[in-house]
């Protein structure tokens, strides 16, 4: 078994400068995580999980320390490096679904393929299908995402993180804008991912949620205050 | 790239409102520069192609006597001169009706068999023989004469009827519009019926054998000279470049400012490009920031909106190229027709395509290119930021002031435009740099009108009298006199002596500033009808003998200043030597008028031992009518004729006609200059409303709030429409300082490059009001379409994410 961990954080800071001077929100964080874990990092508001996603996925900068995903230093990277290695790496689930407006549901997923070339042109579509039935969506896919409800949406964005096979799914708030059914319906495909093999990373304000992952990250004042399964 | 094409498809047709704005805007920009150039192009050459094609003389000697064919032999052995092809043109009083007034006319006969320079074009029937009568062709389509009518001419006091058989195109006749007098043809034969035997020559068309505007002079001074030994005189010189058509100045000159317009006109649609495109990024920053985190570079960015804007010129061009080659063609066969020149087959000009081209896809693309490429560079972070309304307003000390100033005077819907005014500054400022632009130009325009109504009235001012008389030769003043005032309405009559006169010093001759020449006119010092604007030195007084007044002009060119001596030679009257002792301002240029020498009558007389002679006289009347005053100017003329005077028709003037011919010159071309400043208003008011709808959809989650708390329709669309009508009164208050800065030495610009003209400057402040009228029109009309479109969207379609 690989003993390598997929996500490695070492000893990162993030300071933010302001007029009056700078706040730091994360103070010296350390974390890792193994391929096919599947964590949720919970924590008061303001107080740095989502600047904490924000490191794994590359989309922010540390101040000092290091990040390493899949062995790659993408602390190191710049803006260009890194949306190509997101391309292939992670997929991204926003809490507002993020989809392209312009596109339907199908073209949606079909995007980062074309981006990437990961795959021949001619199997986009069939791939993009496949993981739309995967998530349910398969009857709505020439619809767009104007037209179909959030948790559809939440679905379809989801199939997207999926379109080139990364290894790394982290979402941000997924369940933030859908109902509780929906958001069980989020969560047992998250589930099913991480059965699947996929690493899954989940900041949510919804502790109960991630008290269903087996393993909750508390993040406090810029420090990580816990660690592992929920107490109790 | 595969599925993201679909997405530019999408935000093209999806936004087919702002797509179509944008066109237009690019296309409006590229219709102008189309046109303009097109115009220019074809103009130009079409002009000179004419010109040459007529095989034009370089030197036109209208002689004060007649020659016969021995004087015109002799000529023609001068060193220099290439040939000489004689011909006859005297003014005849003509009319087409009975109940008609005699009006002045021309009457031109050559050998039209053996033509050699200035040649004419049959254009129907048959040159004429006998007594057949031609006319020009401008003649029957602005006089409406046709073959088969009969036209009267008076001679020797005597009504005689002649048929027209013909019609015929003379290359150098003034435009009728522009005072130019009705042209008809004779044969020898006929023209022995108006008195002048056949063999007997009234004007010379020569050509020197290398040419040079120097040359031709020198030539012409030295027949001058040859006819004056012979006791023979020339009324005027008028000179010709064989590869320029002579109405050139008047062209050049409007096309200048036309291709500046255009300029203007093509900037101002780009930036209107590159409010929108920094408009579309910033509404879909998010999107840029999705496209990145699922793998798209920059580039990729770039390229979908380079794309966007490559399409939105594609198709601006597809409108605009046929267009601007239709107006091109349609705009020069105008002007074309108005010199008399012929324009059949629609033609393009490569040049002004390729611009066209140009304007539609590589500046736009030029212009989107920095907000494209800002937005390429945006981070995920940045890009996914921002989730609520939007609260940056208020940040700095303008945001600040602006909230105050609406919350001191203006209810909360007002208050609320006036701050959304200033959300986006670069916009704003963008928006508002088209709107004032428009304004600019417009003020300019206007007075530029205001300037020349001046600039003519206040020559009218100057002038005492209110037509002239010329004569073809020297009269006795008594006689002239006596017959003015005996008749009724004639209040006062001054005889003035005139002599075409070359400009000499130390020797060499100097050039004239007049396309008819120099000419020495003696008036009395103390004449009360007359005085031009003094630019440097003084005016006569009693006294002076020897001195002169010439045109600053003339003083300019030929480095005379007031104090200088030099020569006139006034041909057969011989040399004498005057003192410059001021300079005027020549209010009427171009090509018809003489480069006029005042000097004291008395002086002119001592010089050239004529004594109380002249050759014209001028009228001052009672009559206060521009018809009055042409009754009796023709009453006048009438009398002089039936007393064996004939009448010099480049000398013979009404003054309400001048000042009529000149003002029409400026207003044709005025209303081209109108017509571009309504363009590029027209352009503003689409940048407002593309500016305006932008703001709309930016607004959306704004919008839906309002709706939420109780904003109804007529509110929703206050604020909007509030919007677009501060921006529009921003707009013209910042153009007024602008436009009186700018305007008065661009109006005397204009002036000299149209029409060689010293404008009197006057600011159109009327104008001003005028255009607060029509930009209040504007924004309200640009402001309407998004103002609805804020009003009908819903709560939930605002609310909702998209």
């Amino acid at each position: 078994m690989n003993q390598t961990p997929l996500i490695d954080i070492r000893n990162v800071t993030k300071d933010f400068p302001l007029a009056g001077g700078k706040v730091s929100v994360l103070k010296g964080v350390s974390l890792q995580a193994m391929r096919g874990e599947f964590l949720a990092i919970v924590g008061p508001s303001g107080n740095g999980k989502s600047t904490l996603l924000n490191m794994i996925t590359g989309i922010d900068h540390p101040t000092s320390g290091e990040v390493y995903v899949n062995g790659t230093p993408i602390h190191a990277m710049n803006e260009e490096q890194l949306s190509v290695w997101r391309g292939t790496q992670v997929g991204i689930v926003f809490q507002f679904f993020q989809l392209l407006p312009s596109l339907n549901l199908l073209q949606n997923i079909i995007l980062p393929m074309d981006f990437s070339k990961s795959l021949p042109k001619k199997q986009r579509k069939e791939r993009a299908m496949h993981l739309l039935e995967l998530v349910g969506l398969a009857d709505q896919a020439q619809k767009l995402p104007g037209n179909v409800s959030g948790g559809q949406q939440q679905r379809a964005a989801i199939a997207r993180a999926l379109a080139n096979d990364p290894p790394l799914i982290v979402a941000d708030e997924p369940t933030g804008n859908l109902d509780a059914q929906t958001s069980d319906d989020v969560f047992n495909l998250f589930s099913h991912l991480v059965d699947q093999g996929k690493t899954l990373v989940m900041v949510t304000h919804n502790d109960e949620l991630a008290c269903q992952t087996p393993r909750r990250v508390v993040v406090r004042n810029g420090l990580i205050a816990h660690d592992g399964p929920c107490e109790g | 790239m595969g599925v993201i094409w679909y997405k530019v498809w999408f935000d093209l047709w999806k936004s087919r409102g702002r797509t179509l704005l944008v066109i237009l805007s690019i296309a409006s920009g590229v219709f102008a520069i189309g046109g303009i150039f097109g115009m220019v192009d074809l103009l130009i050459s079409g002009m000179d192609a004419s010109h040459r094609d007529v095989n034009p003389s370089h030197i036109n000697i209208i002689l004060r006597n007649f020659v016969d064919a021995d004087i015109v032999d002799d000529l023609k052995t001068m060193d220099g001169v290439e040939e000489i092809d004689p011909v006859n043109q005297i003014s005849v009083r003509y009319r087409t009706s009975d109940d008609e007034p005699w009006k002045l006319g021309t009457l031109v006969m050559r050998d039209y068999d053996e033509q050699v320079y200035d040649q004419f074009v049959l254009k129907e029937g048959d040159y004429p023989t006998g007594l057949d009568l031609g006319m020009e062709r401008m003649t029957g389509q602005y006089f409406d004469i046709e073959i088969g009518d009969a036209v009267t001419f008076e001679i020797d006091g005597e009504p005689t009827a002649f048929t027209v058989q013909s019609q015929i195109r003379h290359p150098f006749v003034q435009p009728p519009q522009f005072g130019g007098q009705a042209h008809f043809f004779v044969s020898a034969e006929g023209l022995e019926e108006f008195g002048i035997p056949e063999g007997q020559y009234g004007q010379l068309l020569v050509r020197v054998d290398e040419y040079s505007l120097e040359r031709s002079q020198e030539i012409a001074g030295d027949i001058r000279e040859r006819l004056g030994e012979q006791g023979l005189g020339v009324l005027v010189t008028l000179y010709q470049d064989p590869d320029r058509h002579w109405g050139r100045m008047f062209v050049e000159g409007v096309n200048l400012i036309l291709q500046i317009m255009a300029i203007v006109s093509l900037f101002l649609s780009v930036v209107l490009v590159l409010n929108t495109m920094t408009a579309i990024i910033t509404q879909q920053t998010d999107q840029i920031g999705i496209l990145k985190s699922i793998g798209g570079r920059s580039s990729v960015v770039a390229r979908i909106y380079l794309v966007e804007v490559f399409v939105y010129g594609m198709l601006a061009l597809i409108i605009s190229l046929p267009l601007g080659v239709a107006l091109a063609y349609s705009m020069t066969r105008w002007f074309l027709i108005l010199f008399n020149i012929d324009y059949p087959t629609i033609e393009f000009s490569i040049r002004a395509i390729t611009y066209q081209v140009v304007a539609a896809l590589v500046a736009p693309a030029l212009a989107a290119l920095i907000p494209i490429l800002k937005g390429a560079r945006i981070t995920v972070r940045e890009a996914i930021a921002s989730y609520g309304i939007g609260g940056d307003f208020g940040s700095n000390g303008l945001d600040r002031f602006v909230e105050r100033v609406g919350s001191v005077f203006l209810s909360t819907p007002y208050a609320a435009a006036l701050g959304n005014m200033f959300r986006r500054k670069g916009r704003l400022v963008l928006t508002l740099l088209v709107l004032s632009t428009a304004g600019v130009m417009f003020l300019i325009v206007m007075s530029l009108i205001s300037s020349t109504t001046l600039t003519l009235d206040n020559d009218m001012a100057r002038r005492g009298y209110d037509f002239r008389i010329g004569f073809t030769r020297n009269q006795p003043s008594d006689d002239l006199v006596q017959t003015a005032l005996d008749v009724e309405g004639v209040t006062a009559a001054e005889v003035w002596f005139s002599r075409n006169a070359t400009i000499l010093r130390a020797g060499e001759r100097l050039q004239d500033s007049a396309g008819l020449g120099a000419q020495l006119i003696g008036l009395p010092a103390e004449s009360e009808l007359y005085q031009p604007i003094i630019t440097s030195g003084r005016w006569f007084e009693a006294g002076d003998e020897n001195v002169i007044v010439l045109s600053g002009e003339t003083a300019e060119k030929n480095n005379i200043a007031v104090g200088d001596t030099i020569n006139l030679n006034l041909g057969e009257l011989g040399n004498s030597e005057w003192e410059v002792i001021g300079t005027y301002r020549v209010v009427y240029g171009g090509g018809f008028v003489i480069d006029a020498i005042y000097a004291p009558l008395e002086a002119v007389y001592d010089a050239t031992g004529v004594q109380d002679e002249g050759t014209q006289i001028y009228i001052q009347t009672d009559r206060t009518t521009t018809s009055d005053i042409k009754q009796l100017s023709d009453d006048l003329r009438a009398m002089y004729e039936a007393e064996d005077k004939d009448i010099d028709l480049y000398t013979t003037s009404v003054v309400f006609e001048e000042r009529d011919y000149a003002n029409n010159q400026f207003q044709s071309v005025i209303g081209m200059f109108l017509g571009l400043a309504m363009l590029v208003a027209t352009v503003g008011g689409i940048g407002l409303m593309g500016a305006l709808g932008i703001s709309v959809m930016e607004r959306q989650r704004e919008i839906g709030v309002m709706r939420s708390i109780g904003a109804n329709n007529r509110q929703m669309m206050t604020i909007f429409i509030m919007e677009g009508v501060l921006q529009g009164l921003v707009s013209w208050l910042v153009s007024i300082p602008l436009a009186y800065i700018i305007a008065a030495p661009l109006a005397r610009a204009l002036g000299q490059t149209m029409l060689d003209i010293d404008l009197d400057y006057a600011f159109n402040t009327p104008a001003v009001f005028i255009w607060l009228a029509m930009i209040l029109v504007i924004s309200i009309s640009a402001s309407w379409v998004p103002a609805r479109q804020a009003a009908r969207m819903s709560v939930r379609e605002s609310l909702q994410y998209s």
